[in-house]
């Protein structure tokens, strides 16, 4: 049940505080690491799925749409294996869980259909934040909807130039996401 | 579909809504006849809602930072001294030799046991997929051999293999585990031993170079190499640490 403790924790990680989210990450990644390695995994998929884990998590939680009827790290865990068997299945591999465990209040066909659902999404932004610097903070800018002549003043380049520019970190955060296995397999969203 | 800044520049002004007139007409009737221009858009307006979300993207850098800083954390507690953790490591390896001769010299056919127990050949993938380093019609006769235990067989094809590609990591695993099979041991540690610590199989060398080990009977190599994978977060984590208290009962 949801406890004072997990209180705090969720309103921390509603409001970004990163002594509580650190503490969060530092007592659950290894839970889930866990099962991973267990599950023919490495320590960084673990990270990977965590993370993941986490803003699907935070995402929910900002839109007001968690019911929670357990504890926030058990919900986590249940998001975090769920997303490691979907990506196992996608693989083909070999899912070596004797335990499908049902968490009492978790519907977790709910579960892995929401997490499907924002895939894609993620992907760019796993994907945005291994851009350079200079892409990331360009490509920022540009979706908040800051003119090109706007970026070239705050920059110092000539407008063709944060054209050219623009082009160039869209093409390549492109070309790393189709790049990534999950890409294909995921739908796009039905309009 | 070439992706170029024009395509690019008009496909984000049809998202928005800045085309008008002629220009908007011939983009949707290009729309329409062409899916992969559709798939591109697509993208695009993928691309704009995602990364127009600041909070969860602010968020999501939060983590990597944090996950960095948690790293950094765990790889400055163990070194503190160097200097002294090296002579202790010594030190200790020569208890550990004299221990473990020792134990050697009063009961030797536990560790050809030991190996039975833990060792399985590191499976081989299906070739469907396809390597880019492999080639050959023979891929199919190789990896049935291979599977159904006929290493002898498998072997000379995974020898001539190697030398087409002397750096594919997962002929190296597939070959040392033949010999390993063919009571070719030295054989099999020297392919292991070429898998550099880079390698993403480098786990699996040590788990394969300390079951060598084992199976030579010299116990105190596999022990430091096994210490060595438990310290490493690996799939044979477990395992590893299974064998060396088994090792050290």
């Amino acid at each position: 049940m949801n406890s004072t403790g997990d209180k705090t924790i969720i309103n921390g990680i509603i409001s970004g505080d990163d002594a509580i989210i650190k503490a969060f990450y530092k007592k659950y990644l290894p839970q889930v690491s866990n099962y991973i390695v267990k599950n023919s995994g490495s320590i960084s998929d673990a990270e990977d799925i965590f993370q993941d884990a986490m803003v699907f998590v935070y995402q929910k939680l900002k839109s007001d749409s968690l019911e929670l009827n357990c504890s926030l790290g058990t919900y986590v865990y249940a998001v975090s294996r769920n997303m490691w068997m979907n990506k196992l299945r996608k693989n083909n591999r070999m899912v070596n869980n004797e335990d499908i465990i049902t968490i009492s209040g978790i519907d977790e066909s709910d579960l892995i259909e929401d997490i499907y659902a924002g895939e894609r999404r993620t992907l760019y932004q796993k994907y945005f934040l291994k851009l350079g610097e200079s892409c990331q903070e360009l490509l920022a800018l540009f979706f908040s909807g800051a003119s090109m002549r706007e970026i070239s003043n705050k920059k110092g380049y000539t407008e063709a130039y944060t054209r050219k520019k623009k082009f160039e970190c869209k093409k390549k955060l492109m070309a790393m996401v189709e790049k990534d296995p999950a890409f294909d397999e995921l739908k796009t969203p039905q309009k | 579909m070439e992706r170029s800044q024009e395509i690019f520049e008009q496909i984000e002004a049809y998202i928005d809504g800045d085309l008008t007139g002629a220009e908007l007409e011939m983009f949707q009737k290009a729309l329409t006849s062409d899916p992969e221009l559709q798939r591109e858009v697509e993208k695009h307006a993928e691309i704009k809602s995602a990364l127009q979300d600041k909070e969860v993207i602010d968020f999501r850098k939060k983590l990597v930072k944090i996950n960095e800083a948690l790293q950094e954390e765990q790889k400055s507690t163990p070194k503190i001294k160097p200097f002294y953790t090296v002579y202790w490591k010594l030190a200790a390896s020569i208890v550990i030799l004299i221990g473990v001769s020792t134990f050697l010299y009063l009961n030797t056919s536990q560790q050809n046991d030991m190996f039975a127990m833990y060792y399985t050949p590191f499976p081989m993938e299906d070739i469907t997929r396809g390597d880019e380093n492999t080639v050959g019609d023979d891929l199919k006769s190789i990896s049935r051999a291979y599977k159904n235990g006929n290493y002898k067989e498998a072997i000379p094809h995974l020898e001539k293999m190697m030398k087409e590609a002397p750096d594919n990591d997962k002929l190296k695993l597939y070959l040392g585990n033949s010999y390993i099979n063919t009571d070719n041991i030295d054989g099999a540690i020297q392919q292991f031993e070429n898998i550099k610590k880079e390698s993403k199989y480098y786990d699996d060398r040590l788990w394969f170079v300390a079951l060598c080990y084992l199976k030579l009977e010299q116990t105190q190599q596999a022990s430091q190499i096994l210490k060595t994978l438990t310290s490493r977060n690996s799939i044979y984590n477990q395992k590893a640490r299974k064998l060396l208290n088994q090792l050290h009962k």
